[in-house]
């Protein structure tokens, strides 16, 4: 009884599930479709070492068709179980009215090639929770997809980054009396998950731009993990690295310029999505 | 009641599993190239056809034009050719060096090396090309329409925010009017707060009407509650499926694609998932004003899709050296080229062919 | 039908109930007309009928409600939907999907009707409100009023007993909200739906209206009677009432043809007051505009050779249908827009050269919707913002004089969105006249505003007039442009069809004639006031 209301504890704490009713069983589908969605991102790092490269090479370029659908299904299973498969259209609405606020900033070009796409679902995702936060941030990657023409296999891997970004941002823990330090720690936050992001999004098609032996840094079929993990590391940080950075830098930028009023709105909408009859509450959470 | 069509959004849909199967199995630069031409001939025919039909059809799908498709063909081959050829210094057929001093393009420039390129850029071109092409199609309206019962939520929000798009660039247009006339001029990052600021403001004020305006109009109110027994009956199934997918793929990257019991695995997850969102799909009770005409052009259409598709999917699964393609030794660097797996690269074509050749509007 | 016993609802975070211990019947079948002063909880009202507030609002509420043997607050809005049709006062946020056939399906989808049903249910709604020409167009692309028609329809659907209307007709030009309202008239009379509907023109709506539901704020009680009672009692009336109160006319003509019989006998006893004359001094004009052209990006032609002239001191009023250029013309005055022949001379600048935010600070600007002019995070820092923009020094006592001037300083330290339409527009208007700028451009003013708002705007423009100000009003709103414009120019087609003194345009006009004028067809009577004061000269001429 005692883990049980620990538990719960924990659920409020992190508000993984707004007014934590039971064990959230929407939770443990995040978790697990997370982490489904993960193995299947990083299934390079651990392919077995005694296949013929041949046949490996061959099953990898079919491997991307597997792993999209893997991860599509991942991300259909979260989709449909949150807020217990039923979205209040307020949920809705503001989701929506999210994600076309954040396909519109991805169209601002920022400089060097920065955009303010990741933004606002981690202000979101802060505000409102884990849930809340990973939907914002599929969302508005699916959004700003659909609008550019950006539909294609590296949408699943763009949406779970953006949504496991926000979702994160939802886990910090919540100091309305300190708001400087609330921002700097949002800040922080934003830096680590530009990185964050685009580690991940490197990932969709490393292992599909077979390079010959020379490049060290390029994905081999059979190499142990830890080689495969150099190999990635050597090729992040000469590839990606510097634009990661830069867009860590911009996200901490813009929450440091307008992430206290952006978060005042949000917690402005959110206490109207709870009444009470006569002298009991009765919540009804976004 | 009945929308305009070119064929059923069923048959496109069918048509996109097809074409970006075809487009995601293979490096092959020959049957890429086939399908890449299949593509390009039915955005050609498409677009044309939209033309002549008048504005009617395009407001209910995206106009297609040519310049951006090409432009980005143009970039995405250069970029590939070049990126490879200089950073991949392996293969035996050397075209000229480049001082070994130079960090990271130094050394060999080779034939393979360039090949590969073009041939990575064929196949994000055609990807590309696939969608673009269903996207000019079936337009996103559509596309959110067709949505099955257990997203229909999700389908909703995105409907909302597609919509919200050219509302929040209004808006954005009217803050900066607004801000002009009040002279304030943007010099730094910090001037655009307000700006930014109110154009959320707007758009979750308008996001709260919407959903006043929704659920007076009755949304929602016709999803079966489901009790807590069955909530959790559904979410275990849901974490039985999830858990099948992952230990089905754990296995199928240690012990590789060909392993039985992964296989087994996966697809028996993927199945549980399935039945879960058809069980979710069922407690929603909705009815659809819109019908699109099934045709005698879709039937064929499908009859041809269909197996075109198993034969991409199985070809992919049991035979994967016929699709294989690698120019670096010791493979061969000429590609192989079988005119009836070609075949299955042109099948995209089809619509195109099965389109009559005089538009009437009802088409 | 409608039963409301002992209900109270309070907003979070405010100090008093919005409604307070309210018990009420409304009659069924009938066309039922909210009033009140602005902020008086109309909105609130008509939101608890099928449970948005406090579904969508959060708050407390307590005591019971029925509508049609339900009860909204347990039932939720979508449990409410096949009983109560709502539409809202800006229809284009409420719309879902993008085609008029598909809007009006949207209801009947959800509540999983038989396709058949839902064929037939559509045909009937495209009928009844006549609107089967527009079943294919995208709703982005309808007018004002052709939208307000699409929601309603879609509201009806589902053949909802009573259909609640929040301010419908607030932002359509007067010949679309006609048709509104005869539309809802007609819904009234041939299905016996009950209507519900809040509006502050009255005087476009009081004649349709069985019963009159008036509010009078502060937690006081409601009055509901037949609409002559409660207009009697009431500081919220149409010019037409004013007078006919004033002049203790019975029984109280809501129509103009109910008035004239009064009129006719009035008419002998007449006597204009002399006209104070104004000199208008500066032979400059403060905004001259020589043949000026717009068109949109879009293809639209907004302006076609558009000459006007205004002198410093002049008090112009922009008239005319949605869509006849006023904003187009009234952009172009601060060089928003450039044109693209012609020339816009203000205050002696090329406005197509010199940047607006240059212009603004002695040309102000308060746009349709002053919402978007408000930035800031309390109603006093939005003119400090003003300030800083301009790079004038911050001056607190100043701007509290202003605020103060405007009846808005107790709520210097609010946040703009809390406050309600007439004070947002306020303080929008505060906002740009803290650099004491010489010309004032209002884009409708008035939308959302009461009459005793209205009459309060009207004086204090006049005020800023006597005080030297150019004033440029776009506006649709007849009896404000009466009550204090000095010259009218009528616009249409993008054209100045009209341009003169405002007694003299008003009086040929039959669209833009107000109330008053068209009861005595005589220039030289545009308000109660006109009338009031003729009477008053004609007393002391005879004592």
């Amino acid at each position: 009884m005692t883990r049980m209301r620990l538990f719960k504890a924990f659920c409020l704490r992190f508000r993984l599930c707004a007014p934590c009713r039971l064990p959230s069983l929407a939770g443990l589908i995040l978790a697990l479709a997370s982490l489904l969605g993960a193995v299947a991102f990083l299934s390079p790092f651990f392919t077995a070492p005694e296949q013929s490269a041949m046949n490996s090479m061959a099953h990898s370029q079919d491997a991307l068709l597997v792993l999209v659908l893997v991860s599509l299904l991942a991300l259909a299973a979260v989709v449909t179980n949150l807020q217990a498969g039923r979205m209040s259209s307020k949920t809705l609405a503001v989701l929506g009215a999210l994600a076309a606020v954040g396909a519109v900033l991805r169209l601002v070009p920022g400089p060097g090639g920065f955009s303010a796409v990741f933004f606002l679902p981690i202000l979101a995702g802060y505000a409102f929770g884990v849930q809340f936060g990973f939907l914002a941030g599929l969302t508005t990657l699916l959004v700003s997809a659909l609008l550019t023409g950006g539909v294609g296999p590296w949408l699943p891997y763009q949406m779970f980054a953006a949504g496991w970004s926000a979702a994160v941002a939802g886990l910090l823990p919540h100091m309305p009396r300190r708001p400087r330090r609330e921002i700097w720690l949002l800040a922080a936050a934003g830096f680590v998950l530009g990185l964050f992001y685009g580690l991940v999004m490197n990932l969709w098609f490393w292992p599909f731009v077979f390079q010959p032996q020379q490049a060290e840094m390029y994905w081999r079929p059979g190499v142990s993990v830890w080689e495969t993990l150099r190999r990635y590391a050597l090729f992040y940080a000469l590839t990606s690295l510097a634009w990661d950075i830069w867009r860590g830098l911009g996200n901490a930028a813009l929450i440091l310029l307008f992430g206290a009023p952006v978060l005042r709105l949000l917690r402005r909408y959110e206490r109207r999505f709870h009444f009470a009859v006569g002298d009991g509450e009765m919540v009804n959470p976004l | 009641m009945w929308i305009q069509q070119d064929f059923h959004p069923y048959a496109w849909a069918l048509w996109l599993a097809q074409a970006a199967t075809a487009a995601l199995v293979t490096r092959n630069p020959f049957y890429l190239a086939v399908l890449i031409v299949a593509g390009l001939f039915l955005f050609a025919t498409l677009s044309k056809r939209r033309r002549r039909l008048g504005d009617d059809h395009a407001a209910a799908a995206r106009p297609a034009t040519w310049a951006p498709i090409l432009k980005l063909a143009f970039f995405l081959m250069l970029f590939s050719i070049l990126f490879n050829a200089l950073t991949v210094h392996y293969g035996d057929r050397i075209l000229f060096h480049l001082p070994e001093s130079w960090p990271l393009i130094g050394g060999p420039i080779t034939l393979e090396a360039l090949i590969y390129g073009l041939v990575m850029g064929m196949g994000f071109f055609a990807l590309l090309l696939v969608f673009s092409v269903f996207n000019s199609a079936v337009g996103p309206q559509t596309l959110l329409r067709m949505a099955p019962n257990f997203m229909h939520q999700a389908g909703v929000a995105l409907t909302i925010a597609v919509s919200f798009i050219p509302q929040t660039l209004i808006a954005y247009q009217e803050i900066r009017e607004a801000q002009r006339l009040r002279g304030h001029v943007v010099r730094g990052l910090r001037d655009f707060q307000p700006l930014f600021v109110s154009l959320l403001a707007i758009g979750l004020d308008r996001a709260i009407q919407l959903a006043e305006s929704m659920d007076a109009r009755g949304f929602g109110g016709n999803l079966a509650a489901l009790d807590a027994r069955g909530r959790r009956r559904l979410g275990l199934a849901t974490l039985a499926g999830l858990s099948g997918l992952l230990v089905g793929l754990l296995l199928r990257a240690m012990q590789g694609p060909g392993d039985a019991v992964g296989l087994g695995l996966m697809a028996g997850g993927a199945i549980a998932l399935l039945l879960v969102f058809r069980e979710q799909g069922r407690r929603l009770q909705r009815t659809r004003y819109r019908r699109w005409l099934w045709r005698p052009r879709d039937t064929a259409l499908a009859a041809a899709l269909t197996p075109g598709l198993v034969a991409l999917l199985g070809l992919a699964l049991l035979a994967p050296n016929l699709l294989f393609y690698y120019p670096y030794p010791p493979y061969a660097l000429t590609p192989d080229f079988n005119p009836i797996i070609a075949l299955l690269f042109a099948l995209p074509l089809l619509p195109a062919l099965l389109l009559p050749g005089k538009a009437t509007a009802m088409d | 039908m409608i039963h409301y016993r002992h209900f109270s609802y309070q907003y979070p975070e405010t100090a008093r109930p919005v409604l307070n211990d309210l018990s009420l019947d409304l009659p069924e079948g009938d066309f039922v007309l909210v009033v009140g002063p602005s902020g008086a909880g109309k909105s609130t009202f008509l939101r608890t009928l099928n449970g948005l507030a406090p579904h969508f609002y959060g708050g407390r509420v307590a005591g019971s409600l029925l509508v049609a043997g339900r009860d909204p607050v347990r039932e939720s809005p979508r449990g409410m939907a096949d009983v109560v049709g709502m539409v809202f006062q800006d229809p284009e946020s409420g719309f879902v999907v993008d085609v008029v056939e598909d809007e009006l399906a949207f209801a009947l989808e959800n509540w999983a009707l038989p396709q058949d049903t839902m064929r037939k249910r559509v045909e009937e709604a495209l009928d009844q409100l006549r609107i089967a020409h527009l079943r294919h167009r995208p709703v982005s692309s309808l007018s004002g009023g052709e939208k307000q028609r699409v929601a309603i329809a879609a509201a009806l659907t589902l053949h909802p007993q009573i259909l609640v209307l929040d301010e419908p007709t607030s932002q359509l030009d007067p010949q679309a909200a006609e048709e509104v309202l005869l539309a809802l008239r007609q819904l009234n009379e041939d299905l016996g739906i009950t209507i519900v509907l809040s509006e502050h023109r009255l005087e476009r709506v009081v004649q349709y209206a069985d019963w009159v539901l008036y509010w009078p704020g502060d937690g006081a009680r409601p009055l509901l009677d037949r609409p002559p009672a409660v207009l009697r009692h009431i500081p919220l009336t149409p010019p037409l009432i004013t007078l006919g109160k004033a002049l203790g006319w019975e029984p109280l003509p809501l129509t103009i043809k109910q008035g004239r019989r009064f009129a006719r006998e009035l008419k002998p006893r007449l006597h204009p007051r002399p006209e104070p004359t104004r000199e208008l001094n500066g032979a400059r004009a403060a905004v001259q505009v020589e043949g000026l052209w717009h068109r949109y990006k879009n293809g639209v032609e907004a302006l076609r050779g558009v000459n006007l002239q205004v002198r410093p001191g002049e008090f112009v009023a922009l008239m005319g249908r949605n869509g006849s250029g006023k904003s187009t013309l009234l952009k172009h005055l601060v060089g928003l827009l450039k044109p693209n022949r012609g020339r816009v001379l203000a205050l002696g600048h090329d406005a197509a050269r010199t940047p607006t935010e240059a212009l603004a600070r002695d040309i102000a600007y308060v746009p349709q919707n002053p919402d978007r002019l408000l930035f800031a995070e309390t109603v006093l820092d939005e003119l400090a913002f003003s300030r800083r923009a301009h790079a004038l020094p911050p001056n607190e006592d100043a701007d509290r004089a202003l605020l103060a001037r405007l009846g808005i300083e107790h709520l210097a330290h609010r946040h703009p969105r809390d406050l309600s339409v007439g004070e947002r527009q306020r303080l929008a208007l505060a906002a740009v006249l803290v650099t004491d700028p010489a010309v004032i451009l209002l884009d409708e003013p008035t939308r959302g505003l009461d009459y005793v708002q209205k009459r309060g705007l009207a004086q204090w423009l006049r005020e800023l007039r006597d005080a030297g100000k150019t004033i440029i009003m776009a506006t649709h709103d007849v009896e404000l442009a009466a009550a204090a414009a000095d010259r009218v120019a009528l616009m249409s087609e993008g054209e100045v069809v009209v341009d003169g003194p405002a007694r003299r345009v008003m009086a040929e006009s039959l669209v833009f004639a107000s109330q008053v004028n068209k009861l005595f067809r005589d220039p030289r009577f545009l308000t109660p006031e006109d009338v009031l004061a003729g009477l008053k000269a004609e007393d002391a001429r005879r004592g």
